[in-house]
């Protein structure tokens, strides 16, 4: 296509109006062609000035949605290893998972890509249980939490087909854990929740799932002071320190300290 | 911003959220698919970071033409399944440019964008409409309007260049 030509087609372009096979002789054009390229991001920065007209305020839970989104693209990136991995020890997971997220994301090796695919269809799932606590409405503490939300991290599995997410609401300092896939245990085990940041883990919270495997919790967490959250199988009424390998993990919550 | 910064995208978001929605709703005209629009918008803007040249525009550019293109892409494949309904409603720049109900929402911005569109020639105007706001293709608004495809593609240009002059004057206003 010559420079003519793609003068031509260029407001076309911007507008997003070209078929396929134009679209692409334009796009080609425009990787060696300064001129155009400028001209091109003039006039989409005009064409973009159209949607001002139409703005219009999005449904609160959106924001959760989005931001949600983006944390599962996160640790998606980072998680390579498949579900079903031996459990670790707390330090070791906070550690691994933590230094996965420094990875320069053009530099992730072929076996991390290959788990990106298996980690984003776990971040789907995680998504819908989350979607599914947005829609229902009602006004149960998490339902007024969720618009308030300023950071959301997934909770990677350590030996269990399970997942989810921590919702992290700043001015508060509470977290809403969501999970699913978690069996339902007997009257002798509860799970566990706990905060921690290299130390000492604090309880936060024990929450047992429903038969769907599913269970959702407010619990109390302090993101200047703690970044990890963590899952474990303890006894009834919970232990003063945990007595397992985490079964679930989020890390970085707000930050990575 | 960079890779893992949650915090740039909640303010991008608070930012731009209303308009990217907005946008979305429109092209789409389904809440529900302009939702997924908006969220893959911003994760791709999330991934696509480490790629965005501010010599080459600027944030807010960049995150609605990631929007626009998205949400034409949705309404496409749509389209190629069933045959999109026909835009409900006269084509009246009313019910183009919002409700009034709906005014109190925008900004000043919006209203010095309506007064420069104003300002564009009518066939230029309804052509860009067509193209940004229906997601048609120049082939499909040549069709439509009974002209030559080469018309709607001058017309789409020329409207926005002639977009571009009036909205600088308002911008020195």
């Amino acid at each position: 296509m010559t420079c003519d030509e793609v003068e031509e087609l260029l407001g076309a372009y911007a507008l997003d109006a070209l078929p396929p096979d134009e679209e692409a002789a334009v796009r080609a054009h425009l990787a060696s062609c300064q001129r155009h390229a400028h001209e091109l991001a003039s006039l989409r920065d005009v064409a973009s000035r159209l949607a001002e007209t139409t703005a219009a305020p999005p449904p609160p839970s959106l924001r959760a949605r989005v931001l949600a989104a983006v944390a599962s693209d996160a640790s998606a990136a980072g998680a390579a290893s498949p579900a079903g991995a031996s459990p670790v020890e707390f330090e070791a997971a906070r550690t691994r998972v933590a230094s996965r997220r420094r990875l320069d994301p053009f530099a992730w090796s072929p076996r991390a890509w290959a788990g990106i695919a298996a980690a984003l269809l776990i971040a789907v799932v995680a998504l819908a249980a989350w979607n599914a606590i947005l829609l229902r409405g009602g006004a149960s503490e998490a339902d007024r939490l969720a618009a308030r939300v300023t950071w959301v991290a997934s909770l990677q599995a350590h030996g269990v087909d399970a997942r989810g997410a921590v919702a992290y609401v700043g001015d508060e300092h509470k977290a809403i854990v969501f999970v699913d896939g978690l069996r339902p245990l007997g009257p002798s085990q509860t799970y566990q929740l706990w905060s921690m940041d290299g130390g000492t883990p604090e309880s936060i919270g024990l929450m047992n799932t429903d038969t769907s495997g599913k269970g959702t919790m407010v619990v109390p967490f302090d993101a200047t002071r703690a970044h990890t959250l963590a899952v474990t199988v303890e006894r009834a009424g919970g232990s003063p320190q945990p007595t397992s390998s985490p079964i679930l993990v989020a890390s970085c919550i707000a930050g990575c300290g | 911003m960079q890779q893992g910064d949650q915090g740039a995208v909640a303010a991008l978001y608070d930012r731009y959220g209303g308009v990217a929605y907005g946008l979305a709703v429109r092209v789409t005209r389904d809440a529900t698919l302009a939702e997924d629009v908006v969220q893959e918008s911003f994760v791709s803007v999330w991934r696509q970071c480490g790629r965005f040249d501010p010599a080459r525009g600027n944030v807010r550019s960049w995150l609605l033409t990631i929007v626009h293109h998205k949400a034409v892409d949705a309404v496409r494949r749509r389209t190629s399944r069933a045959e999109r309904a026909l835009p409900e409603g006269p084509d009246d720049p009313v019910a183009t440019y919002g409700r009034p109900d709906q005014a109190a929402e925008l900004t000043l911005d919006a209203e010095a964008v309506r007064a420069a569109v104003a300002r564009v020639p009518d066939d230029q105007r309804r052509t860009i409409e067509m193209a940004y706001f229906d997601g048609l293709t120049h082939v499909e608004i040549a069709a439509r309007m009974g002209v030559p495809v080469g018309t709607v593609k001058s017309r789409l240009r020329i409207g926005l260049q002639k977009m571009r002059e009036e909205l600088r004057t308002k911008v020195l206003e």
